[in-house]
Protein backbone atom coordinates (compact mmCIF):
# COMPACT_ATOMS: atom_id res chain seq x y z
CA UNK A 1 0.00 0.00 0.00
CA UNK A 2 1.24 3.09 -0.72
CA UNK A 3 1.67 6.32 1.79
CA UNK A 4 1.06 9.56 1.64
CA UNK A 5 4.12 11.34 3.69
CA UNK A 6 2.36 14.13 4.47
CA UNK A 7 5.07 16.44 6.71
CA UNK A 8 3.01 19.54 7.15
CA UNK A 9 1.43 21.41 10.73
CA UNK A 10 -2.07 21.37 8.84
CA UNK A 11 -3.98 19.44 6.60
CA UNK A 12 -4.31 22.49 4.24
CA UNK A 13 -1.21 20.79 2.85
CA UNK A 14 -2.59 17.41 2.39
CA UNK A 15 -5.20 19.32 0.06
CA UNK A 16 -2.19 21.25 -1.63
CA UNK A 17 -1.25 18.29 -2.87
CA UNK A 18 -4.09 16.56 -3.55
CA UNK A 19 -5.34 18.70 -5.94
CA UNK A 20 -3.75 20.68 -8.88
CA UNK A 21 -2.21 23.69 -8.78
CA UNK A 22 -4.97 26.04 -10.44
CA UNK A 23 -7.07 24.86 -7.50
CA UNK A 24 -7.88 28.07 -4.93
CA UNK A 25 -5.89 27.63 -1.59
CA UNK A 26 -7.73 25.38 0.62
CA UNK A 27 -9.96 26.68 3.22
CA UNK A 28 -11.08 25.72 6.75
CA UNK A 29 -14.43 24.15 5.58
CA UNK A 30 -12.13 22.22 3.31
CA UNK A 31 -10.20 20.82 6.44
CA UNK A 32 -13.24 20.27 8.48
CA UNK A 33 -14.96 18.23 6.06
CA UNK A 34 -11.73 16.09 5.08
CA UNK A 35 -11.79 15.49 9.45
CA UNK A 36 -15.32 13.98 8.87
CA UNK A 37 -15.38 10.64 10.25
CA UNK A 38 -16.91 8.11 7.94
CA UNK A 39 -16.68 4.90 10.29
CA UNK A 40 -15.93 3.77 13.34
CA UNK A 41 -12.37 3.93 14.70
CA UNK A 42 -10.37 0.99 14.40
CA UNK A 43 -7.97 -1.27 16.61
CA UNK A 44 -5.65 -2.39 13.51
CA UNK A 45 -2.03 -1.75 13.64
CA UNK A 46 -1.16 1.82 13.77
CA UNK A 47 1.30 3.32 10.51
CA UNK A 48 4.34 5.34 10.70
CA UNK A 49 3.11 8.71 11.51
CA UNK A 50 4.21 11.33 9.66
CA UNK A 51 2.42 15.27 10.59
CA UNK A 52 1.61 16.87 13.62
CA UNK A 53 -1.60 18.28 13.03
CA UNK A 54 -3.50 21.13 15.98
CA UNK A 55 -6.54 20.37 17.20
CA UNK A 56 -9.99 21.49 15.52
CA UNK A 57 -11.63 22.42 18.55
CA UNK A 58 -10.95 25.65 20.26
CA UNK A 59 -8.88 24.49 24.00
CA UNK A 60 -10.96 24.32 27.19
CA UNK A 61 -9.48 27.73 29.22
CA UNK A 62 -8.38 25.08 32.07
CA UNK A 63 -6.24 23.06 30.12
CA UNK A 64 -2.24 23.42 30.02
CA UNK A 65 -1.31 24.85 26.65
CA UNK A 66 1.13 21.38 26.25
CA UNK A 67 -1.93 18.91 25.71
CA UNK A 68 -3.85 20.82 23.40
CA UNK A 69 -1.45 19.58 20.37
CA UNK A 70 -2.53 16.09 19.49
CA UNK A 71 0.00 14.27 16.79
CA UNK A 72 -1.97 12.94 13.84
CA UNK A 73 -1.17 11.12 10.85
CA UNK A 74 -2.99 11.05 7.74
CA UNK A 75 -2.91 8.25 5.51
CA UNK A 76 -4.04 9.01 1.63
CA UNK A 77 -5.13 5.81 0.45
CA UNK A 78 -6.91 6.22 -2.65
CA UNK A 79 -7.26 9.60 -4.30
CA UNK A 80 -9.47 10.40 -7.70
CA UNK A 81 -9.89 13.65 -9.76
CA UNK A 82 -13.60 13.41 -10.83
CA UNK A 83 -15.63 15.26 -13.56
CA UNK A 84 -19.34 15.86 -13.17
CA UNK A 85 -21.27 14.49 -15.99
CA UNK A 86 -25.12 14.28 -14.96
CA UNK A 87 -26.77 15.07 -11.45
CA UNK A 88 -29.67 12.77 -10.17
CA UNK A 89 -32.16 13.24 -7.58
CA UNK A 90 -30.17 10.83 -4.85
CA UNK A 91 -26.52 10.70 -6.46
CA UNK A 92 -24.35 12.25 -9.14
CA UNK A 93 -22.42 10.53 -11.92
CA UNK A 94 -19.06 11.42 -12.79
CA UNK A 95 -15.35 10.05 -14.60
CA UNK A 96 -13.08 9.51 -12.42
CA UNK A 97 -9.40 9.54 -13.44
CA UNK A 98 -7.30 7.47 -10.40
CA UNK A 99 -4.42 9.54 -9.43
CA UNK A 100 -3.39 7.45 -6.33
CA UNK A 101 -3.35 3.85 -4.50
CA UNK A 102 -2.79 0.43 -5.89
CA UNK A 103 -5.31 -0.02 -8.18
CA UNK A 104 -6.47 3.26 -8.28
CA UNK A 105 -3.42 5.01 -10.20
CA UNK A 106 -4.29 5.60 -13.73
CA UNK A 107 -7.52 4.04 -14.27
CA UNK A 108 -10.39 5.74 -15.81
CA UNK A 109 -13.60 5.07 -13.63
CA UNK A 110 -17.37 5.74 -13.68
CA UNK A 111 -18.74 6.75 -10.65
CA UNK A 112 -21.69 7.05 -8.84
CA UNK A 113 -21.48 9.10 -5.98
CA UNK A 114 -24.65 9.82 -3.35
CA UNK A 115 -25.31 13.65 -3.19
CA UNK A 116 -24.88 13.04 0.54
CA UNK A 117 -21.08 12.94 0.59
CA UNK A 118 -20.92 16.58 -0.68
CA UNK A 119 -21.14 18.88 1.99
CA UNK A 120 -23.96 21.80 1.80
CA UNK A 121 -20.75 24.10 1.25
CA UNK A 122 -19.93 22.54 -1.48
CA UNK A 123 -24.01 22.17 -3.07
CA UNK A 124 -24.02 25.09 -4.97
CA UNK A 125 -21.06 23.49 -6.98
CA UNK A 126 -22.53 20.35 -7.58
CA UNK A 127 -23.34 20.99 -11.33
CA UNK A 128 -22.60 19.02 -14.65
CA UNK A 129 -19.32 19.91 -15.89
CA UNK A 130 -17.84 20.56 -12.23
CA UNK A 131 -14.48 19.48 -11.04
CA UNK A 132 -13.61 17.36 -7.50
CA UNK A 133 -11.47 15.11 -6.02
CA UNK A 134 -12.77 12.20 -4.32
CA UNK A 135 -10.17 10.79 -1.45
CA UNK A 136 -9.97 8.24 1.18
CA UNK A 137 -7.88 7.93 3.78
CA UNK A 138 -7.07 6.70 7.55
CA UNK A 139 -6.45 9.40 10.39
CA UNK A 140 -4.41 8.31 13.23
CA UNK A 141 -5.19 9.84 16.81
CA UNK A 142 -4.55 9.15 20.12
CA UNK A 143 -8.49 8.33 19.79
CA UNK A 144 -8.01 5.49 16.94
CA UNK A 145 -7.40 5.10 13.38
CA UNK A 146 -10.58 6.50 11.39
CA UNK A 147 -11.21 5.94 8.00
CA UNK A 148 -12.40 8.96 5.73
CA UNK A 149 -13.79 9.59 2.90
CA UNK A 150 -14.78 13.28 1.40
CA UNK A 151 -15.49 14.63 -2.14
CA UNK A 152 -14.02 18.11 -2.03
CA UNK A 153 -15.28 20.26 -5.15
CA UNK A 154 -12.56 22.29 -6.89
CA UNK A 155 -13.33 26.08 -7.04
CA UNK A 156 -11.05 26.90 -10.08
CA UNK A 157 -10.16 30.16 -11.14
CA UNK A 158 -12.89 32.51 -13.00
CA UNK A 159 -12.60 33.02 -16.52
CA UNK A 160 -11.02 36.05 -16.91
CA UNK A 161 -12.31 38.78 -19.57
CA UNK A 162 -8.62 38.58 -21.51
CA UNK A 163 -9.46 35.23 -22.02
CA UNK A 164 -13.08 34.51 -22.92
CA UNK A 165 -12.56 37.62 -25.31
CA UNK A 166 -9.15 35.47 -27.07
CA UNK A 167 -11.38 31.91 -27.29
CA UNK A 168 -14.56 34.19 -28.74
CA UNK A 169 -12.05 35.91 -31.28
CA UNK A 170 -10.62 32.16 -31.88
CA UNK A 171 -14.21 30.47 -32.33
CA UNK A 172 -15.05 33.43 -35.05
CA UNK A 173 -12.30 32.57 -36.99
CA UNK A 174 -13.03 29.51 -36.92
CA UNK A 175 -16.49 29.55 -38.11
CA UNK A 176 -15.97 32.16 -40.97
CA UNK A 177 -13.44 30.29 -42.58
CA UNK A 178 -15.11 27.06 -42.69
CA UNK A 179 -16.75 25.50 -46.34
CA UNK A 180 -20.21 25.32 -45.69
CA UNK A 181 -22.61 23.77 -48.10
CA UNK B 1 -10.80 -7.96 -22.14
CA UNK B 2 -9.21 -6.76 -25.41
CA UNK B 3 -11.52 -6.80 -28.28
CA UNK B 4 -9.89 -9.39 -30.75
CA UNK B 5 -9.91 -7.74 -34.24
CA UNK B 6 -8.71 -10.16 -35.71
CA UNK B 7 -11.63 -12.34 -35.58
CA UNK B 8 -13.55 -9.47 -37.64
CA UNK B 9 -11.50 -10.22 -40.23
CA UNK B 10 -13.24 -11.36 -43.65
CA UNK B 11 -13.05 -10.92 -46.46
CA UNK B 12 -14.22 -7.97 -47.89
CA UNK B 13 -17.80 -6.93 -49.05
CA UNK B 14 -18.47 -7.55 -52.81
CA UNK B 15 -19.33 -4.46 -54.95
CA UNK B 16 -22.90 -4.91 -55.17
CA UNK B 17 -22.99 -5.98 -51.17
CA UNK B 18 -24.07 -3.58 -48.87
CA UNK B 19 -22.44 -4.25 -45.19
CA UNK B 20 -23.87 -2.58 -41.93
CA UNK B 21 -21.95 -2.91 -38.67
CA UNK B 22 -22.37 -1.32 -35.55
CA UNK B 23 -20.06 -0.89 -32.55
CA UNK B 24 -21.23 -0.34 -29.02
CA UNK B 25 -19.05 -0.62 -25.31
CA UNK B 26 -21.85 0.75 -23.10
CA UNK B 27 -20.84 4.33 -23.91
CA UNK B 28 -20.02 4.98 -27.23
CA UNK B 29 -21.11 3.87 -30.12
CA UNK B 30 -20.20 3.94 -34.02
CA UNK B 31 -21.42 2.65 -36.88
CA UNK B 32 -19.66 1.42 -40.10
CA UNK B 33 -20.78 0.93 -43.42
CA UNK B 34 -19.75 -0.34 -47.13
CA UNK B 35 -21.53 1.83 -49.85
CA UNK B 36 -21.46 -0.51 -52.55
CA UNK B 37 -17.65 -0.53 -54.71
CA UNK B 38 -15.52 -0.23 -52.17
CA UNK B 39 -16.90 3.14 -50.67
CA UNK B 40 -17.62 3.30 -47.16
CA UNK B 41 -19.37 5.86 -44.64
CA UNK B 42 -19.11 5.93 -40.69
CA UNK B 43 -21.87 7.65 -38.89
CA UNK B 44 -20.83 8.99 -35.29
CA UNK B 45 -17.24 7.21 -33.60
CA UNK B 46 -16.02 5.76 -30.08
CA UNK B 47 -12.82 4.07 -29.56
CA UNK B 48 -11.44 0.86 -28.10
CA UNK B 49 -10.61 1.41 -24.34
CA UNK B 50 -9.95 -2.02 -24.01
CA UNK B 51 -7.03 -1.32 -25.82
CA UNK B 52 -5.37 0.62 -23.65
CA UNK B 53 -1.89 1.11 -25.61
CA UNK B 54 -3.96 2.16 -29.04
CA UNK B 55 -7.74 3.65 -27.49
CA UNK B 56 -8.03 4.70 -31.42
CA UNK B 57 -11.49 5.03 -33.07
CA UNK B 58 -13.24 1.33 -33.64
CA UNK B 59 -13.61 2.79 -37.10
CA UNK B 60 -10.27 2.99 -37.58
CA UNK B 61 -9.59 -0.49 -36.31
CA UNK B 62 -12.37 -2.19 -38.02
CA UNK B 63 -11.36 -0.82 -41.75
CA UNK B 64 -7.90 -1.11 -40.81
CA UNK B 65 -8.50 -4.75 -40.23
CA UNK B 66 -10.07 -5.43 -43.11
CA UNK B 67 -7.20 -4.32 -44.76
CA UNK B 68 -9.30 -0.89 -46.23
CA UNK B 69 -7.36 2.07 -47.09
CA UNK B 70 -9.33 4.63 -45.10
CA UNK B 71 -7.70 7.65 -46.44
CA UNK B 72 -9.28 6.99 -49.94
CA UNK B 73 -12.19 4.55 -49.46
CA UNK B 74 -14.18 6.63 -46.14
CA UNK B 75 -16.47 8.86 -48.39
CA UNK B 76 -18.54 10.47 -45.55
CA UNK B 77 -17.64 10.71 -42.21
CA UNK B 78 -21.38 11.59 -40.08
CA UNK B 79 -21.16 13.34 -36.23
CA UNK B 80 -25.26 13.05 -35.35
CA UNK B 81 -24.56 15.36 -32.54
CA UNK B 82 -22.03 16.14 -29.77
CA UNK B 83 -22.25 13.53 -27.05
CA UNK B 84 -19.77 12.30 -25.25
CA UNK B 85 -20.33 8.91 -26.48
CA UNK B 86 -20.76 9.70 -30.06
CA UNK B 87 -17.78 12.10 -30.87
CA UNK B 88 -14.92 10.28 -28.83
CA UNK B 89 -11.71 10.06 -31.15
CA UNK B 90 -13.82 12.22 -33.53
CA UNK B 91 -10.80 14.37 -34.47
CA UNK B 92 -8.43 11.40 -35.22
CA UNK B 93 -10.79 9.85 -37.17
CA UNK B 94 -11.45 12.82 -39.38
CA UNK B 95 -7.64 13.11 -39.67
CA UNK B 96 -7.27 9.91 -41.29
CA UNK B 97 -9.84 10.14 -43.69
CA UNK B 98 -8.57 13.51 -45.55
CA UNK B 99 -10.97 12.39 -48.49
CA UNK B 100 -14.41 11.99 -46.59
CA UNK B 101 -16.70 14.75 -46.52
CA UNK B 102 -17.88 15.44 -43.30
CA UNK B 103 -21.01 15.97 -42.04
CA UNK B 104 -22.91 17.46 -38.97
CA UNK B 105 -26.09 19.53 -37.72
CA UNK B 106 -26.08 23.45 -38.87
CA UNK B 107 -25.78 24.42 -35.34
CA UNK B 108 -22.61 22.36 -34.62
CA UNK B 109 -20.92 24.70 -37.06
CA UNK B 110 -22.45 28.09 -36.60
CA UNK B 111 -20.21 31.33 -34.99
CA UNK B 112 -22.54 30.73 -31.71
CA UNK B 113 -21.54 26.58 -31.38
CA UNK B 114 -17.82 27.51 -32.33
CA UNK B 115 -17.25 30.17 -29.77
CA UNK B 116 -18.65 28.20 -27.48
CA UNK B 117 -16.24 25.29 -27.87
CA UNK B 118 -13.54 27.55 -27.73
CA UNK B 119 -14.69 29.28 -24.83
CA UNK B 120 -14.50 25.83 -23.10
CA UNK B 121 -11.69 25.12 -24.65
CA UNK B 122 -10.02 27.34 -23.03
CA UNK B 123 -10.48 26.31 -19.39
CA UNK B 124 -7.87 24.01 -19.66
CA UNK B 125 -9.42 21.45 -17.40
CA UNK B 126 -10.15 17.93 -18.93
CA UNK B 127 -10.96 14.62 -17.57
CA UNK B 128 -10.70 11.09 -19.96
CA UNK B 129 -13.66 12.35 -21.50
CA UNK B 130 -12.98 14.76 -23.68
CA UNK B 131 -16.11 15.71 -24.97
CA UNK B 132 -15.83 18.88 -26.80
CA UNK B 133 -11.75 18.25 -27.51
CA UNK B 134 -12.67 15.78 -29.98
CA UNK B 135 -15.03 17.84 -31.98
CA UNK B 136 -12.67 20.84 -32.06
CA UNK B 137 -10.05 18.86 -33.24
CA UNK B 138 -12.26 17.48 -35.86
CA UNK B 139 -13.40 21.07 -37.01
CA UNK B 140 -9.81 22.13 -36.87
CA UNK B 141 -8.61 19.71 -39.37
CA UNK B 142 -11.43 20.45 -41.42
CA UNK B 143 -10.98 24.13 -41.09
CA UNK B 144 -6.92 23.87 -41.69
CA UNK B 145 -7.21 21.71 -44.91
CA UNK B 146 -10.17 23.81 -46.54
CA UNK B 147 -12.20 21.12 -46.18
CA UNK B 148 -16.08 21.69 -47.54
CA UNK B 149 -18.90 20.14 -44.49
CA UNK B 150 -21.87 19.79 -45.32
CA UNK B 151 -24.41 20.34 -42.80
CA UNK B 152 -27.43 18.28 -42.42
CA UNK B 153 -31.53 19.38 -41.62
CA UNK B 154 -34.74 17.21 -42.23
CA UNK B 155 -34.90 16.14 -46.14
CA UNK B 156 -31.47 17.02 -47.30
CA UNK B 157 -29.60 14.77 -49.55
CA UNK B 158 -26.02 14.34 -48.10
CA UNK B 159 -24.23 12.26 -50.38
CA UNK B 160 -25.19 9.60 -53.51
CA UNK B 161 -23.39 7.26 -54.99
CA UNK B 162 -23.53 6.06 -58.38
CA UNK B 163 -26.70 8.14 -58.50
CA UNK B 164 -27.57 7.83 -62.39
CA UNK B 165 -26.69 3.87 -62.29
CA UNK B 166 -23.73 4.12 -64.77
CA UNK B 167 -21.61 1.96 -63.20
CA UNK B 168 -23.34 -1.40 -63.99
CA UNK B 169 -23.47 -4.11 -61.12
CA UNK B 170 -23.10 -1.60 -58.54
CA UNK B 171 -26.42 -0.45 -56.63
CA UNK B 172 -27.40 3.12 -56.12
CA UNK B 173 -26.54 4.58 -53.08
CA UNK B 174 -28.25 7.62 -51.08
CA UNK B 175 -28.12 8.89 -47.43
CA UNK B 176 -30.99 11.23 -46.66
CA UNK B 177 -30.33 12.92 -43.41
CA UNK B 178 -34.24 13.43 -41.99
CA UNK B 179 -33.27 16.22 -39.45
CA UNK B 180 -32.77 18.09 -36.99
CA UNK B 181 -35.38 20.53 -37.79
CA UNK B 182 -35.51 24.20 -38.17
CA UNK B 183 -37.00 24.50 -34.81
CA UNK B 184 -34.31 22.14 -33.51
CA UNK B 185 -32.10 24.34 -34.58
CA UNK B 186 -33.14 27.86 -33.10
CA UNK B 187 -33.78 25.52 -30.09
CA UNK B 188 -30.04 24.67 -29.71
CA UNK B 189 -28.33 27.82 -30.39
CA UNK B 190 -31.06 28.94 -27.32
CA UNK B 191 -29.29 26.31 -25.49
CA UNK B 192 -25.33 26.90 -26.49
CA UNK B 193 -25.81 30.62 -25.76
CA UNK B 194 -27.33 29.68 -22.01
CA UNK B 195 -24.23 27.78 -21.18
CA UNK B 196 -21.68 29.67 -22.06
CA UNK B 197 -19.46 31.12 -19.71
CA UNK B 198 -19.27 34.52 -18.39
CA UNK B 199 -16.65 36.63 -17.36
CA UNK B 200 -15.19 35.63 -13.57
CA UNK B 201 -17.48 32.74 -13.35
CA UNK B 202 -16.03 29.13 -12.57
CA UNK B 203 -14.37 27.58 -15.09
CA UNK B 204 -15.92 23.76 -15.70
CA UNK B 205 -15.74 21.49 -18.28
CA UNK B 206 -18.80 21.55 -21.26
CA UNK B 207 -21.76 19.97 -20.60
CA UNK B 208 -24.34 18.35 -22.15
CA UNK B 209 -27.94 20.02 -22.27
CA UNK B 210 -30.45 18.22 -24.41
CA UNK B 211 -28.53 18.08 -28.07
CA UNK B 212 -30.07 14.45 -28.42
CA UNK B 213 -32.97 16.92 -30.50
CA UNK B 214 -30.63 17.99 -32.83
CA UNK B 215 -29.13 14.37 -33.69
CA UNK B 216 -29.10 13.75 -37.05
CA UNK B 217 -31.02 10.62 -37.79
CA UNK B 218 -30.24 8.68 -41.23
CA UNK B 219 -32.13 7.46 -43.76
CA UNK B 220 -29.69 5.11 -45.94
CA UNK B 221 -31.14 3.69 -49.64
CA UNK B 222 -28.77 1.00 -51.78
CA UNK B 223 -30.64 -0.56 -54.42
CA UNK B 224 -34.08 -2.24 -52.69
CA UNK B 225 -32.76 -2.22 -49.67
CA UNK B 226 -33.43 0.46 -47.12
CA UNK B 227 -31.72 1.37 -43.57
CA UNK B 228 -32.81 3.92 -40.81
CA UNK B 229 -30.28 4.79 -38.39
CA UNK B 230 -32.13 6.59 -35.31
CA UNK B 231 -29.04 7.99 -33.63
CA UNK B 232 -30.44 9.56 -30.15
CA UNK B 233 -33.63 11.16 -31.75
CA UNK B 234 -36.40 11.61 -29.07
CA UNK B 235 -40.04 12.32 -28.31
CA UNK B 236 -40.80 15.80 -28.32
CA UNK B 237 -44.11 17.31 -27.68
CA UNK B 238 -43.77 20.02 -30.37
CA UNK B 239 -44.74 18.26 -34.04
CA UNK B 240 -41.71 20.52 -35.03
CA UNK B 241 -39.27 18.76 -33.36
CA UNK B 242 -38.21 15.08 -32.46
CA UNK B 243 -39.28 12.51 -33.95
CA UNK B 244 -42.61 14.08 -35.13
CA UNK B 245 -40.66 16.14 -37.54
CA UNK B 246 -37.96 13.56 -38.43
CA UNK B 247 -40.77 11.50 -39.30
CA UNK B 248 -42.72 14.21 -41.35
CA UNK B 249 -39.62 15.00 -43.19
CA UNK B 250 -39.08 11.23 -44.25
CA UNK B 251 -42.73 11.25 -45.42
CA UNK B 252 -42.40 14.28 -47.63
CA UNK B 253 -39.50 12.75 -49.29
CA UNK B 254 -41.52 9.59 -50.22
CA UNK B 255 -38.55 7.51 -48.79
CA UNK B 256 -38.75 3.46 -48.86
CA UNK B 257 -39.88 1.87 -45.60
CA UNK B 258 -36.63 0.83 -43.89
CA UNK B 259 -35.50 -3.17 -43.42
CA UNK B 260 -33.14 -2.19 -40.82
CA UNK B 261 -33.21 0.12 -37.44
CA UNK B 262 -30.37 1.07 -35.56
CA UNK B 263 -32.87 1.31 -32.58
CA UNK B 264 -32.83 5.51 -31.19
CA UNK B 265 -31.76 6.49 -28.38
CA UNK B 266 -30.58 3.53 -26.76
CA UNK B 267 -34.22 1.67 -26.74
CA UNK B 268 -35.77 3.76 -24.49
CA UNK B 269 -38.92 4.91 -23.95
CA UNK B 270 -38.51 8.41 -24.57
CA UNK B 271 -36.79 7.23 -28.08
CA UNK B 272 -40.13 5.23 -28.92
CA UNK B 273 -42.51 6.70 -31.04
CA UNK B 274 -45.58 4.69 -32.65
CA UNK B 275 -45.29 6.63 -35.96
CA UNK B 276 -41.92 5.81 -36.58
CA UNK B 277 -42.88 1.82 -36.53
CA UNK B 278 -45.77 2.45 -39.03
CA UNK B 279 -44.83 5.09 -41.44
CA UNK B 280 -41.10 4.83 -41.84
CA UNK B 281 -40.29 1.21 -41.11
CA UNK B 282 -41.00 -1.86 -42.90
CA UNK B 283 -43.35 -4.34 -40.73
CA UNK B 284 -40.97 -6.59 -38.12
CA UNK B 285 -37.97 -5.14 -39.41
CA UNK B 286 -34.01 -6.19 -38.26
CA UNK B 287 -32.91 -4.09 -35.56
CA UNK B 288 -30.14 -3.24 -33.53
CA UNK B 289 -29.54 -1.46 -30.23
CA UNK B 290 -26.87 0.08 -28.41
CA UNK B 291 -26.73 0.26 -24.67
CA UNK B 292 -26.11 2.99 -22.71
CA UNK B 293 -24.54 2.09 -19.22
CA UNK B 294 -23.12 4.97 -17.46
CA UNK B 295 -25.65 5.33 -15.41
CA UNK B 296 -26.79 3.50 -12.42
CA UNK B 297 -27.69 0.11 -13.16
CA UNK B 298 -31.48 0.93 -12.33
CA UNK B 299 -31.14 3.45 -15.10
CA UNK B 300 -29.37 1.57 -17.64
CA UNK B 301 -30.72 1.44 -21.29
CA UNK B 302 -31.98 -0.36 -22.68
CA UNK B 303 -34.28 -1.91 -19.72
CA UNK B 304 -36.37 -4.92 -19.37
CA UNK B 305 -39.41 -2.82 -20.92
CA UNK B 306 -37.37 -1.43 -23.69
CA UNK B 307 -36.64 -5.21 -25.01
CA UNK B 308 -39.53 -6.32 -24.61
CA UNK B 309 -40.97 -3.51 -26.72
CA UNK B 310 -38.27 -3.66 -29.19
CA UNK B 311 -38.90 -7.94 -29.37
CA UNK B 312 -42.74 -7.24 -30.45
CA UNK B 313 -41.48 -4.78 -33.43
CA UNK B 314 -38.85 -6.72 -34.74
CA UNK B 315 -37.67 -10.27 -36.25
CA UNK B 316 -34.70 -9.75 -34.55
CA UNK B 317 -33.07 -7.40 -32.15
CA UNK B 318 -29.40 -7.60 -31.44
CA UNK B 319 -27.23 -5.62 -28.58
CA UNK B 320 -24.16 -4.47 -29.06
CA UNK B 321 -22.92 -5.46 -25.34
CA UNK B 322 -24.26 -5.76 -22.27
CA UNK B 323 -26.30 -3.16 -20.54
CA UNK B 324 -24.44 -3.28 -17.17
CA UNK B 325 -21.16 -2.23 -16.43
CA UNK B 326 -18.56 -4.20 -15.11
CA UNK B 327 -17.01 -3.40 -11.74
CA UNK B 328 -13.62 -2.18 -11.71
CA UNK B 329 -11.09 -4.54 -9.19
CA UNK B 330 -7.57 -4.39 -8.57
CA UNK B 331 -8.10 -2.09 -5.24
CA UNK B 332 -6.54 -2.58 -1.87
CA UNK B 333 -9.50 -4.03 0.46
CA UNK B 334 -9.66 -0.96 2.56
CA UNK B 335 -10.58 1.28 -0.37
CA UNK B 336 -13.01 -1.08 -0.96
CA UNK B 337 -14.50 -0.53 2.25
CA UNK B 338 -14.52 3.05 2.05
CA UNK B 339 -16.51 3.23 -0.91
CA UNK B 340 -18.65 0.69 -0.01
CA UNK B 341 -19.32 2.16 3.87
CA UNK B 342 -20.05 5.10 1.41
CA UNK B 343 -22.46 3.38 -0.66
CA UNK B 344 -19.97 5.14 -3.57
CA UNK B 345 -20.25 2.65 -6.75
CA UNK B 346 -17.63 2.65 -9.56
CA UNK B 347 -17.38 0.72 -12.81
CA UNK B 348 -14.42 0.68 -14.87
CA UNK B 349 -14.92 2.67 -18.03
CA UNK B 350 -13.03 0.55 -20.13
CA UNK B 351 -15.79 -1.89 -20.96
CA UNK B 352 -15.87 -4.70 -23.08
CA UNK B 353 -16.23 -3.86 -27.10
CA UNK B 354 -18.54 -5.98 -28.98
CA UNK B 355 -19.92 -5.59 -32.97
CA UNK B 356 -22.95 -6.65 -34.94
CA UNK B 357 -22.09 -6.69 -38.90
CA UNK B 358 -24.84 -7.35 -41.03
CA UNK B 359 -24.32 -7.63 -45.25
CA UNK B 360 -26.70 -8.11 -47.77
CA UNK B 361 -27.14 -9.16 -51.16
CA UNK B 362 -30.32 -8.81 -53.12
CA UNK B 363 -29.97 -12.29 -54.17
CA UNK B 364 -28.92 -13.46 -50.15
CA UNK B 365 -30.14 -11.45 -48.18
CA UNK B 366 -29.27 -10.68 -44.70
CA UNK B 367 -26.23 -12.32 -43.08
CA UNK B 368 -25.45 -11.87 -39.75
CA UNK B 369 -22.68 -12.22 -37.21
CA UNK B 370 -21.99 -11.43 -33.69
CA UNK B 371 -18.99 -10.74 -32.03
CA UNK B 372 -19.20 -11.21 -28.04
CA UNK B 373 -20.09 -9.87 -25.95
CA UNK B 374 -22.97 -8.66 -28.58
CA UNK B 375 -25.86 -10.70 -28.30
CA UNK B 376 -28.95 -11.28 -30.26
CA UNK B 377 -32.29 -10.44 -27.85
CA UNK B 378 -34.69 -11.53 -29.60
CA UNK B 379 -36.45 -14.96 -28.26
CA UNK B 380 -37.11 -18.15 -30.20
CA UNK B 381 -41.03 -17.85 -31.29
CA UNK B 382 -42.43 -21.20 -29.40
CA UNK B 383 -43.41 -23.06 -32.77
CA UNK B 384 -39.56 -22.23 -33.84
CA UNK B 385 -38.39 -23.64 -30.37
CA UNK B 386 -40.41 -26.40 -30.48
CA UNK B 387 -39.16 -27.55 -34.31
CA UNK B 388 -35.74 -27.01 -33.22
CA UNK B 389 -36.57 -29.40 -30.02
CA UNK B 390 -37.70 -32.37 -32.22
CA UNK B 391 -34.97 -32.02 -34.78
CA UNK B 392 -32.54 -32.17 -31.74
Amino acid sequence: MQTAHLAATDSREYFRSATTADAAPVSDDMVRRFRRTQSSPTTQAVPELHISVAHPSPPPATLPQESLVEQVSTQLLAEWHGQVTEVLASSFVAELKGRHGEGVAGKEEVAVIPRDEVSPDDAELLEPGAFFSLCIAYEQSSRGRRKFTTVVFRRLPAYRREELEEARERGRQIARGLRLE
Amino acid sequence: MAFDWNSVVAPLPAADEFEISFFGPGHGECIVMHVGGGRWVVVDSCVDTTDKANPHPVAEKYLTALGVDMASAVDLIVASHWHADHIRGLGRLVDRCPSALFSCAQAMVREEFMTFVEEMASASVSTYGAKLADFREAIRHLHDRGKTIRWAQGNKLLKAWNPSGALSGIPRCVVNALSPSDQEYSAFIAEVAAARPIQRGPKRAAAATSPNLVSIVLHVQFGDLSVLLGADMEVHHDPQRGWTAAIAAGQEAGLTPAHLLKVPHHGSVTGHHHELWTRLLAPRPLAVVTPFNKLPDERKLPTAADIGRLNDLTSRLYQTAPAVRTSSRGRDATVERGLRDSNIVLRDAAQPLGMVRCRWHSLAGWREEVFPPALLLTTPEPAAAARTNLED
